[in-house]
């Protein structure tokens, strides 16, 4: 017989006393473990929960930026096809811009004694405007062509263009060499001339350089000479009817500037706009340049106010699993302690009733001499089975729950510390709740006992 | 084996105290069964008590087996007890969840000792318990309870059996038991003193006191 046998024997007979004992350290244990493991649960759920979102934001952000630059590229690509457009218009269309006298009613512009001094055009051209391209000085007038009876509108141009980037731009039209002309169409074809032949204006013999197709009424019935040759056939030497010029802009304010800088740099001038269908054409496209533009920027922000509008979800959405948690930590905190507590003073309780119901067995075990430390030494020991089997009970129960819950989020490190600390705490546990009842047993006087019995 | 001299203790009790020993002095050899008798109350409990080393009295001196067990310390005097006193009581003590076996063996707890589980063996043999060795104490009649009783007292082979009415439940052929168990403990050498209140013991004694308020004649 020994002391070990004697707990057994008494834990066997007891049953239900030691359950409920092994129940109360096991609730606490349980609730302890399901509360760590909980919470370790629910910050690995938190912790996916808020990647998986960053990322389908990050992901949504890609995408988007992938559409935006797809936008951009295609703004980009209709303001570059808005200006070749109008580029190719302006060459097509000739020069879109006219400078001519104040006073010249620019839709015929050949009036009679209205001109203005040739080195405007030099004038212009090095002013370094940016708005103006191309310029080109012309003097036209009504002429009468002696030598084939018939009016024709001599045009004298330089046939090169004054550029302000000779590195950048290229010359627009077709220079008129000296001795030389272009015939329009009417014209070389009333006459039946060809490139090649000679043909004599005002006694000065030009050689046909070009036959030009046909174009229009008035410019038809044009012949084209070198600047210098209609000035000396109209006798209007270092004169100039005005510049026609193509600028870079076809828009109202570009247009507004231009006669802004024109009016102050030429005086006695005006800038008149031609080609008005086709500089709406252009506005409407450079309006859908700038339609892609601002839909581009409206994707822009309203992708980027999303993302914004997603970060912040996300920022609420960890804010509030943050004070979820804290919550739910604070909940332990009281709940755990508590569970503790209570079972602490449960298991007291019950092994002090233990203790109370076998005063007589206590007493004989007294007299026989079993000392006072033995018989604490078998309460205590009761107590610390209670706490070893109760806290691998309550472990398990707790790791249970926590499985229940979702995949367990600790280690097997992490859960053997735990098991551990379970069983560690347990058995302090135990210890401290039946240290009192185990000192009532040991202080049990066994004279009194059998005193008590014998009446 | 067994000297007590001048004992004397008292009890409070609600209004008056109680002298339950008044200067008890008394003298057991070896090899001596002695009878004290007395009616209830008479002190005979507190007598048995105060000389196995259980009740401290309020003054007078002890002697077992040469040692006065009150001049030990509490862990001293129950080792003391366990190898030098045996008790016997009309109620019987034993552990309820424990096997007649390990009833017997319950002094093992208090003095443990090499062949202790062969003499229980021996002792169960002898009390005719054998077919009762595994048996629980609410299983037995109640001859069988005192007979482990008894045989739990003589475990570690005692100087002094000390016995409370230990024939007072049972029936002749247990008293019997009981009986030739003391003549032959007293015949080893050991001192049997019996408390009784029939004056039925007082033939088999080798001595009979009788103890009345407190005192012995």
């Amino acid at each position: 017989m020994n002391l070990t046998r004697l707990l057994l024997r008494e834990v066997a007979h007891r049953k239900f006393n030691f359950a409920i004992g092994l129940l109360s350290v096991a609730v606490a244990v349980g609730c302890g473990v399901g509360a760590v493991l909980l919470l370790a649960l629910q910050d690995r759920q938190s912790e996916q929960i808020l990647a998986a979102r960053a990322a389908a934001n990050e992901k949504e952000w890609a995408d988007s930026q992938l559409v935006l630059a797809d936008m951009s590229a295609k703004s980009n690509k209709a303001w570059a096809t808005y200006k070749d457009e109008v580029r190719k218009e302006s060459l097509n269309l000739g020069f879109n811009l006219l400078i001519i006298p104040q006073a010249m009613d620019y839709s015929s512009p050949d009036s009679q004694g209205e001109t203005l001094p040739e080195n405007y055009a030099e004038k212009l051209a090095g002013s370094n405007m940016v708005q103006i391209n191309h310029v080109l000085p012309f003097l036209q007038q009504k002429f009468w062509w002696p030598e084939r009876k018939r009016w024709i509108t001599l045009v004298g141009t330089t046939g090169e263009v004054y550029i302000q980037d000779p590195k950048r731009q290229k010359p627009m039209l077709q220079k008129v060499t000296m001795g030389r002309a272009m015939l329009g169409f009417a014209i070389h074809q009333s006459l039946e001339l060809k490139s090649g032949q000679s043909i004599e204006i005002g006694g000065r013999k030009f050689d046909i350089e070009t036959c030009i197709d046909r174009k229009n009424f008035a410019d038809d019935e044009k012949i084209y000479v070198p600047l210098r040759a209609a000035q000396e056939l109209l006798n209007k030497p270092g004169r100039i009817t005005g510049l026609m010029a193509i600028d870079c802009d076809c828009d109202d304010k570009g247009l507004l500037a231009i006669r802004e800088n024109v009016a102050a740099m030429l005086p006695g001038t005006r800038v008149v706009e031609q080609y008005t269908q086709h500089i709406a054409r252009a506005k409407n496209r450079a309006m859908v340049a700038q339609n892609a533009v601002a839909a581009f920027e409206r994707e822009k922000k309203a992708r980027t106010d999303t993302r914004e509008r997603a970060q912040a979800s996300l920022d609420n959405d960890k804010q509030s699993r943050s004070d979820l948690r804290d919550k739910r930590l604070a909940l332990a905190a009281v709940l755990v302690p508590l569970v503790v507590a209570v079972s602490g003073v449960w298991l007291g309780l019950m092994l002090w009733d233990n203790v109370r119901r076998r005063r007589s067995e206590i007493g004989i075990l007294r007299a026989l001499g079993v000392g006072q430390g033995k018989i604490m030494a078998l309460f205590l020991g009761k107590a610390l089975l209670m706490g070893l089997l109760g806290s691998i009970i309550g472990y398990a129960a707790g790791l249970a729950v926590a499985a229940g819950s979702g995949p367990l989020a600790a280690s097997t490190g992490m859960l053997a510390a735990m098991l551990g600390a379970s069983v560690g705490a347990a058995l302090v546990l135990a210890l401290v709740a039946s240290f009192v009842p185990a000192q009532l047993a040991g202080a049990t006087d066994p004279a009194a006992v059998i005193q008590e019995e014998s009446l | 084996m067994l000297e007590a001299a001048g004992l004397k203790k008292t009890f409070s009790r609600p209004g008056k105290i109680v002298a339950a020993l008044d200067g008890v002095t008394l003298k057991l050899a070896g090899g001596e069964f002695v009878v004290v008798r007395g009616p209830s109350g008479s002190g005979k409990t507190t007598l048995l008590l105060t000389l196995g080393g259980l009740l401290a009295p309020d003054s007078g001196r002890i002697d077992i087996a040469g040692r006065n067990p009150y001049e030990l310390s509490n862990e001293a005097r129950a080792a003391f007890r366990a190898g030098t006193v045996g008790f016997v009581f009309q109620q019987f003590h034993l552990v309820p969840y424990l096997s007649v076996r390990d009833n017997v063996l319950c002094p093992a707890l208090a003095a443990p000792a090499d062949g202790l589980d062969k003499r229980a063996d021996e002792l169960i043999e002898r009390f005719n318990l054998a077919p009762r060795r595994t048996h629980l104490p609410a299983e037995l009649s109640t001859g069988e309870k005192q007979r482990v009783a008894l045989a739990r007292a003589l475990l570690n082979s005692p100087k002094l059996l000390l016995a409370d009415e230990p024939t007072g439940n049972l029936d002749e052929a247990n008293e019997r038991v009981v009986l030739e168990t003391f003549k032959s403990f007293t015949a080893a050498g050991g001192a049997v003193l019996m408390v009784t209140h029939s004056r039925h013991w007082e033939d088999h004694a080798d001595r009979a006191l009788y103890l009345e308020a407190g005192r012995l004649r």
